[in-house]
This record gives C-alpha cells, sequence and structure tokens, in this order.
C-alpha cells in the first residue's frame, strides 16, 4: 500500500465555484497567484494532498476569501 | 537556499543518455564478438595471463622462452611482458581456452551494456525532471550489483584459462616454473560497488520524499 493511500482525508476545494462567481478563468488566477495552471488544476479537481500556506495566501488573496470559503470538510460516514 | 539554476541543462543530459546508450550497445556486442572470435581461432596461439615463481619482478622481464618437454612440433611456449604482467602464449589451444583467455572481454562488455542500460533510464528520468522518480534507486542499485559481479568474475576467467593451458603444456604442480592460483582485486571493485549502493540508498530517500510531496500545491 503506497502512502497515498493511507492517507484518506474528506476536504473538498470550492474553488471552481468561487472562480465562476468572480467571473476569473483558472488561467487567469494562475497569472495573479503565481501558480502554475496544472497546479491550480489539480487544487480544483480535488487531487490535492497538501497545499502551502504560500499558496493559499496568494489565492485568497487574489479572490478576496477565506481559507474557509475554499475548502470545507464533508461530513464522514 | 538551494541553486535554482540547473548545473547541467536537459538537453546535455539527454545527450549523454543516448551516448551511454550507444556506448553500451557497442560493448554488449564487441565483447561476445571478440570471444567468438578467438575460439574460431582454436588452434592457434593463446595468450593467457601467468606469473613466474621465484622471480622477484617478473616486470622486469621482457621474453622469456620456455622449454617444454613433449611439445607437438609446431607448438611453442614464451612468456612475454604485456606492461601489466607476463603473458603465456600457447599454441594449439582449444575452443575453451580461447573462450577463457577472453572471457574478461565478454564479462566486461555485457556489464558495460546492462550498467547502461541501467544508467541511461536514470540520465533520461533526470532530464525529464523525475529524479526521484519511482525505479531509479532499483537501477542504481542494480547498477552496483553489475559492478560488483562483473569486476569480480571477469579477471578470473583468464586466470582460469592459464590453468587449464598449464595443465594441457603439463606444466602444473611442483617444478612448474608459474604460481598456481587464482588472484582477486576485489577491493576497488567492492568500494566502487558500496558507493553505488550508497548513491541508491540517496535515492530511495529522495523516492520517499518526491511521494511526500506528491500532489503538494
Amino acid at each position: 500500500m503506497s502512502p497515498a493511500d493511507l492517507e484518506t482525508h474528506r476536504v473538498t476545494c470550492h474553488l471552481d465555484r468561487l472562480l465562476s462567481d468572480r467571473g476569473l478563468t483558472l488561467t487567469e488566477l494562475a497569472e495573479r497567484v503565481g501558480v502554475t495552471v496544472v497546479n491550480l488544476s489539480v487544487l480544483k479537481n480535488d487531487r490535492a494532498r497538501a497545499v502551502r500556506f504560500s499558496t493559499l495566501t496568494a489565492i485568497c488573496d487574489a479572490l478576496g476569501c477565506q481559507p474557509g470559503d475554499l475548502f470545507s470538510v464533508t461530513p464522514g460516514p | 537556499m538551494s541553486r535554482r539554476e540547473a548545473y547541467v541543462r536537459p538537453a546535455t543530459i539527454r545527450s549523454l543518455s543516448w551516448f551511454v546508450g550507444l556506448v553500451g550497445v557497442v560493448a554488449a556486442v564487441a565483447g561476445p564478438v571478440y570471444a567468438v572470435n578467438g575460439a574460431t581461432q582454436a588452434g592457434a596461439a593463446v595468450e593467457v595471463p601467468v606469473e613466474l615463481a621465484g622471480v622477484g619482478d617478473s616486470g622486469a622481464l621482457d621474453r622469456v622462452p620456455l622449454a617444454v618437454p613433449d611439445l607437438p612440433q609446431g607448438a611453442a611456449v614464451a612468456a612475454q611482458n604485456q606492461g601489466d604482467g607476463l603473458a603465456l602464449s600457447a599454441w594449439d589451444s582449444t575452443i575453451a581456452e580461447q573462450l577463457l583467455a577472453r572471457g574478461d572481454a565478454v564479462v566486461l562488455g555485457l556489464a558495460v551494456g546492462v550498467g547502461a542500460w541501467l544508467l541511461r533510464s536514470v540520465l533520461t528520468s533526470v532530464a525529464a525532471g523525475r529524479a526521484f522518480g519511482t525505479d531509479n534507486a532499483r537501477r542504481l542499485n542494480g547498477l552496483a550489483v553489475v559492478v560488483v559481479v562483473a569486476g569480480g568474475i571477469g579477471p578470473l576467467l583468464p586466470q582460469i584459462g592459464s590453468l587449464v593451458v598449464l595443465d594441457r603444456l603439463d606444466l602444473v604442480g611442483a617444478g612448474s616454473p608459474f604460481v598456481m592460483g587464482l588472484t582477486f582485486g576485489f577491493p576497488p571493485v567492492l568500494l566502487t560497488g558500496l558507493l553505488l549502493v550508497v548513491l541508491a540508498e540517496a535515492f530511495r530517500q529522495g523516492e520517499r520524499l518526491s511521494q511526500d510531496v506528491e500532489g503538494l500545491v
């Protein structure tokens, strides 16, 4: 079993909704934040396993939101 | 703070990978071809490494003709200094003697071929920015095994060939002018293998770190 299999989480990213509400594309956000489109796509599609605080700060500044607006934990089973 | 610029450009590494692959293919073919070529010369002279007994510095000798009883007509035995020790040249060789005499070239050629195949994969992944991707640690460990095995076995084959030739010429046992036995040059080979294993361990730890940050944005 790989380390990835051992780490399960229920964190959901709401980046797509925040982008939609602000009329921004992923590419535009990537340019503002200084993160690659690939990495933002990983984040948007819930494939990220960890987020740097610097990245989180930059995204929140660009979108004018708080981390709690960007992420939520879905209820457990 | 770690350096951001690459020490070597990816294009240079890819070129090196291609060159290593070419060397590996050439060596893997040339070694066995050299030995097979020797086997086709069975019956002709074969040269095997020897060491003269009771001679302080065999390297000081140039050419020493040897009187060997009951040699077939046309056969001749002489020990000639090749710079790194004496070599016995004897006619009427067998296929086995020819193959053993050139066995070190076969082992070296195949080892270079396998080693180049492993190393080329490592270089290609480094050029692609995936130095700590899966399997590189295993490849480097395999390279260490190849070095130790080939470095241990390769030099022994010509020495075994010399024992076979000396036995055919009835030059073994008490009274033989030659030193009997096999010599091993393991320390340098083992040290090289150990260094490669340490490098493999470094890559294994890098793989773990890479897996830890996989998916990190």
